[in-house]
C-alpha cells in the first residue's frame, strides 16, 4: 500500500522529468544540426533565414560573405580595412552578376539623431561610391540610412560604438 | 504732494486693470518680469471650496497640485505658505468676495480662490482672482467640462493670470510633442506640459523621429520610416489625416515650419551623388526649393521667428557645428566657434537666441548662444546626455530629454538652465521633445 502510494506521489514528478528530458534531447539535436549546417543557415524552424532579417526585406549579407565594414567616429571616409573588405565583397558581386544589394549605413548612439541619420546616409553612399570605382554597377547597389536607430550592440561603450559605426550589406534580390 | 500723486497713480491703475480683457493691451501693473530687482511675487491659493454637489478631496487636491505646477514654471510667484491659510479661513463662505485682511496679514499680494461643482458626469469650476493691495476683485471665471478636463481648466485660469499680471499670456495651453518606443517601436507621442493627458499620435510600428509643430498647433511634421526609407510626413493632430511633404530617394529628415506655416524645411540627400543638404517645401509637398549645396551634411533647419533666417547644422568646417542663412539659402555664417560637435539648433521665439546640442567632456549638453555667436552659455551638466532643446511659446522655457537617470525623460528648465525639472508621465526611452506652439484647450 505504502508503496503503491510512494510510486502514485512520484509519478507526479516523473513524467514531467522525462518531458524536460525529452526536450534538452531535442534542443541538442537541433544545435547538432546547426554545427554540422553551412554557417547560420540552419537556425530556426521557419522558412529559414529569410524570415529573421529585420527590418529591411534584404538578406543578411554577411551569410554570404558580404562583410561589414566600420567607421570612425563622426566619419565616413573609408579606411584601408574598410576598402579591403569592400574589395573582396566586390568579388562577390562580380561572381554573383545579377544580384542587387542594400547598403544600410549605421552610427553609434553618440550625439543627434538627424546628424547621425545623414552621417549614416553618408557613410552608405562612400560606400557605394567605393564599390562602384571597382566596377560595379550603381543600379545594383542601394543605399538606406538607419542613423542610430538599429544598434548591432546596445552597449554604452566605446567597443559597443565601434561595432555600431558601419555599413551593412543586405541582398535584396540575387 | 506725494500722496497725491500716489493716489493719481493708483487710480490709473485701476483704470487700467479694470478695462476689459482684449480690447486693450493691458498694462504691465503687476509684475515687470524684466525690471532690475525683481522680486518673486506673493500669491495665496487656499484649497478649492465645494460650491454643491459632492465633496471630492481628489477634485481639491488636483486643483492644488495643476495650480501649484503652473505657478512654478510661470517662475514669477512665490506661493504664500499654505500653512498659514490651512484649513481654508473662509471656508462656508461665497468665493465671489474676500476677506483681504485676512490675505494681507499672510503677505499675499493676491489672492485665487476657487470652487467646484460635481453634477453626475459634468464639473463646473469658478476661479477668482483678488488684488488684496487695492482690495478688490480683478476677475473671475468659470469653466464647465468632465471631470477629466479640470487640469485644462486650471492651465486656461494661469494663462489668463499670466496675461493680467505681466501683459503676456502663459504657456499652459501648449504641449509637448516627443518619440517613445512603448510599444517596441518609436512612435510620436504628445502630452500637456504637466505631463497628463498623454496621446499616442503615430501607430506606424517602425521608426518614427523628430516631431515639430504647425505654427497654429494643429499638425506635426515627423520623420517616418514606414516606406522603409526616411520620408517626411504632417499629420493632423486632431483629425489623424496625414500627408506626404518630402519622399525622395536617399534621406528625408528633421523636417521645420517656417513661422507662417507656408514652408518646410528640411534636409534630403535627393539625388544619388547629393550630400544631405536642406530644401524647403510648400505645406502641400510641392515648390521644392533647394538651399544649401556642396559636399557637407546640412541638417536641422530651425526658422527665425520672423521668417527671414534658418539656422542649421554644417560638417562644412570639418565638424557639426551651427550657421545661419537667409531662409532662401544663402548669406552662410557660422555662429558657434567651441567645441568640436554642435547640433540640434532651435531659434528663440523672441529671435534673439539659439539653443543647441554640444558636446562637453564626452556628454552632450544644452547650450544657448545669442544669434550674433556672442553670450555662449552651457545650461546643463553633470550626468547623462541632454539634448533636443525645444523653447517654449514664451521663450522663458526650454524642453530637453535627459538620460541622467538612465532612460531618455522628458524635462524643462528655465531659460538660463534653473530649476531643471522632470515632467512626469511619459515613460519608455524618451527623445526629441518639441514644444507646440500656444493653443485653445477645448
Amino acid at each position: 500500500m505504502k508503496n503503491m502510494r510512494k510510486v502514485r506521489k512520484y509519478s507526479a514528478y516523473i513524467l514531467p522529468s522525462l518531458l524536460i528530458v525529452s526536450l534538452c534531447l531535442l534542443t541538442i539535436s537541433c544545435t547538432g544540426k546547426n554545427r554540422k549546417g553551412k554557417g547560420y543557415e540552419d537556425i530556426g524552424s521557419g522558412r529559414g533565414l529569410e524570415d529573421s532579417t529585420i527590418p529591411g526585406e534584404g538578406i543578411d549579407g554577411r551569410l554570404y560573405g558580404l562583410k561589414d565594414i566600420n567607421f570612425d567616429y563622426d566619419k565616413s571616409s573609408l579606411s584601408s580595412s574598410a576598402q579591403d573588405i569592400l574589395k573582396s565583397n566586390a568579388t562577390w558581386l562580380r561572381t554573383n552578376s545579377t544580384a542587387v544589394i542594400e547598403i544600410e549605413g549605421h552610427c553609434d548612439e553618440r550625439g543627434t539623431t538627424n546628424y547621425n541619420l545623414a552621417l549614416g546616409d553618408r557613410r552608405a553612399r562612400s560606400t557605394r561610391d567605393y564599390l562602384v570605382s571597382l566596377g560595379i554597377t550603381s543600379s545594383r547597389l542601394k543605399t538606406l540610412s538607419y542613423g542610430e536607430e538599429m544598434p548591432l550592440d546596445p552597449g554604452h561603450n566605446e567597443s559597443a560604438w565601434a561595432k555600431n559605426r558601419r555599413a551593412h550589406f543586405t541582398i535584396l534580390s540575387k | 504732494m506725494k500722496c497725491l500723486k500716489t493716489i493719481l497713480l493708483f487710480v490709473v491703475v485701476l483704470l487700467l486693470t479694470a478695462s476689459p480683457m482684449g480690447s486693450v493691451v493691458p498694462a504691465k501693473v503687476y509684475i515687470d518680469i524684466n525690471a532690475p530687482g525683481f522680486n518673486k511675487f506673493p500669491l495665496a491659493i487656499p484649497d478649492f471650496v465645494r460650491l454643491g454637489g459632492p465633496v471630492s478631496s481628489d477634485i481639491e487636491r488636483e486643483a492644488r497640485n495643476t495650480f501649484l505646477n503652473d505657478l512654478h514654471m510661470a517662475g514669477m510667484f512665490k506661493i504664500v505658505d499654505p500653512s498659514l491659510y490651512t484649513p481654508n479661513p473662509e471656508s462656508g463662505k461665497s468665493i465671489s468676495r474676500t476677506n483681504y485682511d485676512i490675505w494681507r496679514k499672510v503677505g499675499a499680494e493676491a489672492v485665487i480662490k476657487g470652487g467646484y461643482k460635481i453634477s453626475g458626469s459634468t464639473l463646473m469650476v469658478e476661479i477668482y482672482l483678488f488684488d488684496t493691495v487695492n482690495k478688490r476683485q480683478i476677475w473671475g471665471r468659470r469653466y464647465r467640462g468632465s471631470r477629466a478636463q479640470l487640469s485644462w481648466m486650471i492651465h486656461k485660469f494661469a494663462d489668463d493670470l499670466m496675461m493680467e499680471l505681466t501683459g503676456e499670456k502663459g504657456i499652459f495651453q501648449s504641449r509637448i510633442a516627443y518619440v517613445t518606443a512603448l510599444h517596441g517601436k518609436k512612435e510620436i507621442y504628445y502630452m500637456d506640459v504637466d505631463g497628463k493627458n498623454l496621446f499616442r499620435l503615430t501607430r506606424n510600428r517602425v521608426i518614427d523621429l523628430s516631431p515639430s509643430w504647425s505654427p497654429n498647433g494643429k499638425r506635426i511634421v515627423y520623420c517616418s520610416f514606414k516606406q522603409r526609407s526616411p520620408k517626411i510626413f504632417s499629420v493632423d493632430v486632431f483629425s489623424f489625416s496625414e500627408r506626404m511633404i518630402a519622399g525622395f530617394e536617399g534621406i528625408n529628415i528633421s523636417p521645420s515650419y517656417s513661422p507662417g506655416g507656408g514652408r518646410i524645411a528640411f534636409t534630403s540627400s535627393k539625388e544619388r551623388n547629393y550630400y544631405p543638404n536642406i530644401y524647403t517645401a510648400s505645406e502641400s509637398g510641392g515648390g521644392l526649393k533647394r538651399l544649401t549645396r556642396g559636399n557637407s551634411i546640412d541638417v536641422s533647419p530651425t526658422f527665425s521667428p520672423n521668417g527671414r533666417r534658418i539656422a542649421f547644422t554644417s560638417n562644412r568646417g570639418g565638424s557639426p557645428q551651427i550657421y545661419i542663412m537667409g531662409a532662401n539659402g544663402g548669406a552662410i555664417k557660422r555662429i558657434t566657434y567651441s567645441g568640436g560637435y554642435n547640433t540640434s539648433p532651435e531659434w528663440s521665439p523672441k529671435g534673439d537666441k539659439i539653443v543647441y546640442v554640444g558636446s562637453y567632456r564626452g556628454r552632450f549638453e544644452v547650450y544657448v548662444i545669442n544669434v550674433d555667436g556672442t553670450g555662449n552659455m552651457r545650461l546643463t551638466g553633470g550626468r547623462g546626455d541632454n539634448e533636443d532643446p525645444s523653447w517654449s511659446p514664451d521663450g522663458r522655457l526650454i524642453t530637453f530629454s535627459s538620460t541622467r537617470n538612465g532612460r531618455g525623460e522628458i524635462f524643462w528648465m528655465r531659460a538660463d538652465g534653473t530649476d531643471q525639472t522632470k515632467i512626469i508621465g511619459p515613460v519608455g526611452n524618451c527623445s526629441s521633445p518639441a514644444w507646440s506652439p500656444r493653443v485653445n484647450f477645448k
